[in-house]
């Protein structure tokens, strides 16, 4: 577990595990242009409070910060019934505040960023799930614009359209044998959680991230699978989060949702799950209504349960599966019981180029045994600790 | 003989395997004779196989040293798809993006899922020990530049051994002071300039491990870098090559002075899409892609580019090896006309029986078969040990004229020992034949008188016992050398890319030295009569004599073959005596400065090793220096093949007169850089294989576009055989962005010593060769000799197996007068005497071939410099006569001959008239 492969990989989970670190807070008072006062060690910035994003130039990168992603699942129809689930995830990470004088030779091969990108897909009809990591360093293979939201690696790109802050196109190719290509329009306003524009997640003052996201987004576009091309029509979730934090010691592993219900709502929740068993404090719950007004609960306000086991064939991983997740409705004040059953329970990512496998997959959101919506799901550290691998 | 036996043989006689009665006849008939003269069957055997080792070590050793190449560029990338190179220079980095940009533009696009794999590769030496400066002397090491964090991507879906990176050295150092923690252990990896990977070949042999310092030259600098890792071997693949060194691509662009700039892309499919159509498509997606800009190649293109760059040298040596084949086959093709000979009596016993003509003849057939069966095997196993030391020669000079190369061992290749082996079958079926038909077709009564007389030991070279006819005429020999003439003038054959096989001039060789041996038959009966009368008064030479008066045809093939391996030696000799005393001039012209200089790395003829523009005018601007000259030398891609472009002062050229012209200027406009941006020279070799003349206008490629250049002169360049275009370097600079060069000419000032300012620049410029004029010439002749070294090792088994040839066939000829030599006992004739019958036998049939092969030697030395040398490497060779080798040749073999005739004689002398041997 310390091979280099892997000690890249875990930097990235650092990186997702910043994604669970916050609710919504109030916006930013106003954006600085000065370099922020508070640091990490090495000299990266830490997201403070009462920070004003300014768009489109806040959705594209943020190299002061340790590390930055973005985040888009979503469900996908085709016009004959088909149906699938997707994720697209960019992650960028940069090794040193600024790059030494040693780096590297020119801009096509840099050696202050390195970007790795996870891109998986459940075609639900057939039951198969394709999906691939890629790792780079930044330059002429990886890019991230600071002007906009322009980001690529590989052939998998998220960019803007004509550098509007509501549409983007996702593009993405999955070890040759399928690939999507989406353009993504907001349904919703861009929602920031925590506390004053700052997830926290932890009591260190750098433990924190400015974390974005459009909770719903209409895609249109074209799924390829071979030689099979289908239009399709669907919803995205989209995250972008910022940070320069790390995974605190205690800490074995977190569950992840979004759920997008049919009423136009969504949750967005996840769990940190402490190496006793126990839940973190630092979860979270949030309730997204119909105009992107959020309604926050900690820890103590939710429950995530597993109402089920599945075990891995490859990794022997046991993932709690199906997922009840027990809260209250702020719309009716009564609390819900929702099941995420996923729609195919094979949906583990290898963990190929990171080493950490995990999963990542669509799911069925069930109420009273009715559907009311969809959702992605990620649960990781249940195929070894993830400690181990940070180590 | 059983009468059922004989039945049933008759019956089934027109079956491929043998019948019972081929059994008998094998057992009883062949093994028999074989078991009574084990030595001579065994001697027959092992010459054989020894013509097979050699042909077969020679192709292992070829083999070996261009998979060396291949293996080196695949190693990293097994299952690369394509490549991508620029037509001449690096590919600039902007490249990469655009490509990655049109090749998919969107997720879903056909293009997507392409893996692109940036490399650069230089060529590194380690320094020079102590004062040994000897070219090529030194193993290079190959140092690839992969970008270590994409190979993840690529290591996970080949699912290829990840632990590489799990060998983290050195935790201190190569980081940031701010960097901490796990960003100090990427930055290890990640900003380290010096971290370089071995292969565990290379770390055992040199006792690396991780975190060991390792220093080699790159460019003009001794650096040193350290060992990151040892990279891992995997059962199902080849293991790394000892030369390769692999590091991280940015580390390797700065190092190697190709700052934004890559030297190709491997590219590797989708695994849907690796064959049939989907691949032909991606391919044209590739080329669609990079237009005119690069070239894409496919890796089995590749690996022919590497074949095609030394198909001639290959093929060359390959014939070369063949001659102790040929020799071999003229042994056994003597030993079963012998054979025939000597059991003509059993043979008409075996017809009287009734046994068929068809059953002899494949009797004699499957004897040649064994003895091929015999002498493959052992061939084989005998070329596999021989090629492990062949294979350094070859790659010797493969590394000083075409690329580099550290092919250290050869493996039995299947198909090739096959070859070899199938070969040995069947040459020896091909020389039993005329022997089988020949015994198969004599009527019984015939065979009955002919083998009664023998069995009395009477008349064994008398009337109907001299053999196979063919060599008995002189008509059919002539016939043989007047076809050779006619194919001597018929053209190349001429392969993609512009390599040339002179097949017309190898068959006009064969059939000369094939002919010539006919004819030789002949001459012994004139070395005979000539020695009968300077050997009067001498009873034992006249014995002698009358032995040769009427050749047997085991004479006459002992001198063929004799003439066979002498002309060819000596063929060869009068082609290398031209080609030294050519490039002897060639350089005296070439070679009129004073110091040279070049990268230490400049170890194979495909390092491109570059001294940079600092150094270089540092050394220039030098007190002691008077005038200067710097060569660009760079590869470029032309009429589908690689040649060479250089870049000098021509000016400097001018002044110290240093090209060979064979068709000079018209005009001074190609020495002006101010009128020569669109003039070249090209050299003969290019002239050669392109068809390319004095006035006409090529196209050559460049990173600043294709130029068109016309053809100002043809010069001579023996140092280059793919052909070289020479243009002034002030506008190959311009073209290839660049003030670096390949090597320096220092012409020094008046009482400067050349020796002094040598010491010094290598004291200084610890990363350069310094060769003073005289050093540079002799070590220029060294190479050259080098790379015929092989060359000589082949004739001389030629000769060898030619004289093993003769001692056989004075063996067999004794052995069959043992009747007549007990009788000569009887009358009084010593041991001493009987030994000197046969040493001056035997030195008249070794003077005889001798004589024939030397004469033959000089037609074939022609058709080695006019014909097949100017078709295959295309260079104009002033024709010497090599007075002193031919000497050495034409005493050494004859007297060679009388002593191991001489062996024979006091050997068989003793022999009791009724032993067999």
């Amino acid at each position: 577990m310390n091979a280099l492969f892997q000690r890249v990989g875990a930097v990235f989970w650092i990186l997702a595990f910043l994604q669970f670190g916050g609710r919504l807070g109030a916006w930013a008072a106003a954006f600085s242009p000065e370099p922020l006062a508070l640091r990490t060690p090495e000299g990266f910035w830490v997201p403070q409070p009462g920070h004003r994003f300014e768009f489109p130039r806040d959705h594209g990168a943020h190299p002061q910060f340790k590390v930055e992603w973005w985040y888009l699942t979503g469900h996908l129809f085709g016009p004959a019934r088909e149906r699938f689930g997707f994720q697209a995830t960019f992650f960028r990470r940069s090794i040193a505040s600024h790059p030494p004088e040693a780096g590297a030779g020119g801009g096509a091969f840099q050696a202050d960023e390195i970007f790795l990108f996870h891109a998986a897909l459940l075609d639900v009809q057939s039951g198969r799930f394709i999906h691939t990591e890629r790792l780079a360093r930044a330059g002429w293979d990886a890019r991230a614009s600071e002007e906009g939201l322009s980001v690529r690696v590989g052939d998998a790109a998220l960019r803007s359209v004509d550098s509007l802050d509501n549409q983007f196109t996702l593009d993405a190719a999955i070890r040759g044998e399928a690939g999507f290509s989406l353009r993504l329009e907001t349904l919703k306003p861009l929602v920031v959680f925590g506390k004053d524009g700052v997830s926290r997640k932890g009591d260190s003052p750098t433990a924190a991230s400015w974390y974005l996201t459009f909770p719903r987004l209409q895609a249109v576009g074209e799924v390829r699978i071979k030689d099979r091309r289908i239009p399709v029509e669907g919803r995205v979730w989209m995250d972008h989060e910022i940070s320069s934090s790390q995974l605190t010691d205690e800490q074995a592993g977190w569950d992840w949702a979004g759920i997008q219900f049919e009423d136009g709502r969504e949750i967005m929740v996840y769990r940190l799950r402490r190496k006793d068993g126990t839940m973190d404090p630092a979860s979270s719950l949030a309730w997204v209504d119909e105009a992107g007004k959020t309604t926050d609960y900690g820890a103590s306000e939710f429950r995530w349960e597993a109402s089920a086991e599945w075990r891995s064939p490859r990794t022997g991983a046991r993932y709690p599966l199906p997922v009840r997740l027990s809260t209250c409705d702020p719309k009716t004040g009564k609390s819900v019981d929702l099941i995420l059953e996923p729609i195919v329970v094979d949906q583990e990512l290898d963990g190929a180029v990171s080493g950490v496998p995990y999963w990542e997959g669509a799911c069925r959101v069930l109420q009273e045994g009715k559907e009311v919506g969809s959702a992605y799901v990620e649960l990781t550290g249940y195929a070894g600790s993830l400690g181990r691998a940070l180590k | 003989m059983n009468a059922d036996v004989q039945a049933k043989g008759v019956s089934e006689g027109s079956g491929a395997a043998p019948p019972a009665l081929g059994w008998v006849l094998l057992g009883r008939f062949t093994l028999r004779h074989w078991r009574g003269q084990p030595v001579r069957a065994l001697l027959l055997l092992l010459l054989l196989s020894l013509g097979v080792a050699v042909f077969l070590s020679i192709r292992l050793a070829n083999r070996a040293a261009v998979a060396s190449f291949t293996h080196f560029a695949g190693v990293l990338s097994q299952g690369v798809d394509a490549t991508i190179a620029a037509p001449a220079g690096a590919i600039p980095e902007s490249t990469l993006e655009n490509l990655r940009q049109s090749l998919a533009l969107k997720g879903t696009d056909p293009g997507a899922g392409i893996e692109l794999i940036p490399m650069v590769e230089t060529v590194c030496a380690p320094p020079r020990p102590g004062e040994d400066s000897r070219m090529g002397a030194r193993a290079t090491f190959t140092l690839l530049g992969v970008d270590l964090v994409a190979l993840q991507n690529f290591a996970a879906e080949q699912q290829l051994d990840r632990s590489w990176f799990d060998q983290a050295f050195d935790q201190k150092a190569g980081s940031s002071a701010r960097a901490g923690g796990r960003d100090r252990e990427l930055g290890n990896f990640l900003y380290r300039k010096d971290a370089v990977f071995c292969s565990g070949k290379l770390a055992l042999r040199e006792g690396l491990s991780v975190g060991s310092p390792l220093v080699v030259v790159v460019n003009d600098r001794t650096v040193v870098l350290k060992i990151a890792g040892i990279i891992p071997g995997r059962s199902d693949q080849p293991e790394s090559p000892s030369g390769l060194l692999v590091m991280d691509l940015p580390a390797l662009q700065e190092l190697s002075g190709k700052v934004g700039r890559v030297d190709r892309i491997e590219c590797v499919f989708p695994a849907s899409a690796r064959q049939g159509p989907e691949r032909d498509r991606l391919l044209g997606r590739l080329r669609e892609a990079v237009g005119d800009k690069a070239v894409v190649r496919t890796p089995e293109s590749r690996k022919l580019a590497a074949e095609v760059m030394t198909r001639g040298f290959r093929l060359n040596l390959t014939i070369l090896s063949l001659i102790a084949l040929l020799v071999g086959l003229y042994l056994i093709f003597q030993a079963l006309d012998a054979a025939v000979v000597k059991r003509r009596g059993e043979i008409a016993v075996l017809r009287a029986l009734g046994v068929r003509d068809s059953e002899i003849r494949r009797a004699w057939l499957w004897e040649a078969a064994l003895l091929g069966v015999g002498g493959g095997g052992v061939g084989v196993l005998g070329g596999w040990a021989l090629a492990q030391g062949t294979v350094r020669a070859v790659s010797q000079t493969v590394n000083a004229l075409y690329y580099a190369n550290n092919a250290e061992a050869a493996g039995l290749h299947a198909g090739e020992a096959t070859a070899a082996f199938l070969m040995a079958v069947g040459c020896s079926v091909m020389a039993g034949w005329l022997p089988a038909k020949r015994a198969a077709s004599t009527p019984p009564a015939q065979l009955w008188a002919q083998g009664g007389a023998a069995a009395h030991g009477v008349g064994a070279h008398g009337v109907g016992a001299h053999g196979a006819g063919v060599f008995s005429r002189a008509r059919v020999g002539w016939g043989l050398i007047a076809m050779a003439v006619g194919l001597a003038f018929c053209g190349p054959l001429t392969f993609s890319g512009g390599t040339r096989f002179a097949l017309a001039g190898y068959l006009s060789a064969l059939l000369g030295v094939v002919g010539a041996g006919v004819v030789a038959g002949d001459a012994l009966r004139l070395a005979a009569w000539l020695a009968a009368w300077i050997s009067r008064s001498s009873a034992s030479r006249q014995l002698a004599n009358s032995h040769l008066r009427l050749p047997t045809s085991r004479h006459r093939w002992a001198a063929a073959g004799l003439l066979c391996a002498v002309s060819m030696t000596g063929g060869m000799s009068v082609l290398v005596g031209s080609f030294e005393r050519s490039v002897s001039t060639w350089i005296t012209h070439l070679l009129q400065a004073d110091l040279y200089l070049t990268s230490d790395a400049n170890q194979a003829a495909t390092a491109y090793n570059r001294i940079s523009s600092a150094v270089w005018r540092k050394i220039t601007e030098d007190p002691a220096v008077a005038d200067w000259d710097a060569l660009l030398l760079t590869p470029v891609e032309f009429g589908g093949g690689s040649i060479r472009l250089a870049a000098s002062n021509l000016a400097f050229y001018k002044r110290r007169e240093q090209f060979s012209w064979l068709k000079a200027p018209l005009n001074t406009d190609f020495f002006d850089s101010g009128r020569n941006a669109e003039l070249c020279a090209v050299s003969e070799s290019f002239a050669e294989r392109f068809h390319v003349d004095r006035g006409q206008l090529i196209s050559v490629p460049t990173p600043a576009g294709v130029k068109g250049l016309r053809v100002a002169g043809v010069y001579t360049d023996y140092g280059d055989d793919q052909g070289i275009v020479m243009v002034d370097r002030v506008h190959a600079q311009d073209w290839f962005a660049t003030q670096d060069v390949s090597s320096l000419s220092l012409v020094l000032k008046p009482g400067e010593d050349p020796e002094d300012l040598r010491a010094r620049f290598r004291q200084e410029y610890s990363g350069l060769a310094v060769f003073t004029n005289v050093h540079l010439r002799s070590e220029v002749m060294r190479i050259f000799r080098q790379t015929f070294a092989i060359t000589y090792a082949l004739e001389a088994i030629g000769v060898v197996v030619a004289l093993a040839g003769l001692g056989m066939t004075l063996a067999s000829i004794l052995a069959e007068r043992r009747a007549e030599l007990t009788t000569l006992r009887a009358l009084g004739m010593s041991r001493n005497d009987i030994t000197h019958v046969a040493a001056w036998e035997g030195a008249l049939l070794a003077l005889g071939g001798t004589t024939g092969g030397l004469v033959t030697s000089l037609g074939l030395g022609a058709l080695l410099i006019f014909v097949i040398n100017k078709q295959t490497f295309g260079w104009t060779l002033e024709p010497t006569i090599p007075v002193r080798p031919l000497a050495v040749l034409g005493v050494l073999v004859p007297v060679a001959g009388a002593v191991v005739a001489g062996l024979v004689g006091r050997f068989s002398a003793d022999l009791p008239a009724d032993r067999t041997e």
